[in-house]
């Protein structure tokens, strides 16, 4: 079995496990349940939706399996298996979570309407969510042989200098003022629905979830940094160096965010490039042998390609 | 911005860091706003002592084409542009950079404009 098809069938694994443990749990306590179980709750946190025991069981199934199941397929058609693997099967465990575990907590209860929503309820399907997620994302991500990196193409960009000159790039990616602007605004519409949600129902998972999305706006302000280290992305103070020795060559291209990457961020190319994607128009691109190429949407890109090459120009023998 | 420090000039180092960013200013690709990196990431980066790094930025703030902010760093001011002294600066590093002695560059000028 190829890696590739492995990184599909992992995370609907894990998703099968997941609703097999919800389904088995919530049939072991099918008698406390109520007849009318509640399944979904208003603002106010009052229950106005209900399904029966069958229901439920149905919803749970087939809800995360047909939200995998295409998350999976679309990893393996854009050769991005490992990133969407974790994706997928992190998604899977929390809609198992969200699907089975409010249902579990009605044990006891006479009537569904009487069940109210805890922060509980989301909080612990998030947290094991994300950490199968990441969990699956490193175990499958591919791990490539460090320093395969070719001779330097003829037709590379270089820059001029001696050979006595210390030469480095930096940079940040692209501001994209719409992008901001709307990620800023879906942040604050966030907000205001998580304080109504907290006043009336004293829910406050939806407001922590607009206070972590802000974490996202430096996100599209990260750095990045060329020297005779090799190359590095970073925000928040965090990044990794790919070292020149990992890469044959920088070039410029073309991105159009939404039809290379299918969005803005850190985000896997259409083409199996990982891309910090800002904004359209020029980028340069990282080729790294035996793993994806790194796309960067910056300003002055064929200086910056210039100097990386000039960089690992020096080192290649 | 691209960053280029050449030992075997006789220019000080601080001096040419400064140079690379009124150079980037008067090319635009440096903007009022702009964060220059840090101190001690841009000494890493070149192989060079971070005070050499302070010296520029600090030259570069008496010179007010940037400012240095706590908790911000050193950030691009509005460009004195209409200094022509920023493009003479710019021209006779890159001359120097590229072993192009002054008197040809004069020659070149006036046999440009003439």
């Amino acid at each position: 079995m190829t890696r590739r098809i492995l990184t599909a069938l992992v995370p609907i694994a894990i998703t099968l496990l997941a609703n097999a443990v919800g389904a088995a749990l919530l049939a072991s306590v099918r008698d406390e349940l109520p007849t009318q179980i509640a399944i979904h709750w208003g603002t106010r946190g009052d229950a106005d939706g209900f399904a029966t025991f069958a229901g439920v069981m149905a919803m749970g199934w087939l809800l995360p399996m047909g939200t995998i199941i295409p998350i999976a397929l679309l990893g393996l058609a854009i050769r991005q298996g490992a990133a969407l693997a974790g994706v997928a099967a992190g998604t899977g465990v929390f809609m198992a979570g969200i699907l089975f575990g409010p249902a579990y907590a009605q044990r006891g209860l006479a009537d569904g309407e009487v069940a109210r929503l805890t922060n509980w309820t989301f909080v612990w399907p998030t947290v094991l969510g994300i950490a199968v997620g990441i969990a699956v994302g490193l175990v499958l991500r591919s791990r490539p042989e460090r320093g395969l990196a070719e001779p330097l193409p003829s037709d590379a960009l270089r820059t001029d200098v001696p050979e006595t000159a210390a030469i480095a790039w930096s940079g940040t990616l692209r501001p994209a003022r719409g992008g901001q602007i709307f990620l800023i605004v879906v942040i604050l519409a966030t907000a205001a629905f998580g304080i109504v949600m907290w006043i009336t129902s004293g829910i406050w998972f939806v407001t922590l979830l607009a206070a972590l999305m802000t974490l996202l706006i430096p996100l599209m302000n990260a750095r990045v940094d060329i020297d005779r280290r090799g190359v590095r992305v970073s925000a928040l103070g965090l990044g990794r160096w790919t070292p020149l020795s990992d890469i044959t060559v920088g070039r410029v291209t073309q991105v159009n965010c939404l039809g290379d990457y299918g969005g803005w961020g850190y985000r896997a190319g259409f083409d199996g490039s990982w891309g910090w994607v800002s904004s359209n128009g020029e980028a340069l691109r990282i080729e790294r042998p035996g793993t994806a190429d790194l796309v960067v949407t910056i300003d002055g890109a064929a200086e910056a390609a210039a100097v990386l090459n000039t960089l690992i120009s020096r080192v290649r023998v | 911005m691209q960053w280029i420090i050449d030992p075997a000039l006789p220019t000080p180092i601080f001096e040419q860091l400064a140079q690379s960013v009124r150079t980037a200013i008067a090319q635009g690709s440096l903007r009022p706003g702009d964060r220059l990196p840090a101190a001690k990431g841009l000494g890493e980066s070149l192989g060079i002592n971070i005070h050499t790094v302070l010296h520029a930025y600090q030259a570069l703030r008496d010179e007010r084409y940037i400012e240095l902010r706590r908790g911000r760093g050193a950030v691009v001011l509005e460009a004195p542009t209409a200094d022509p002294r920023v493009f003479v600066d710019a021209v006779t590093a890159e001359a120097e950079r590229r072993g192009i002695p002054l008197d040809t560059l004069t020659t070149l000028l006036k046999e440009r404009l003439a």
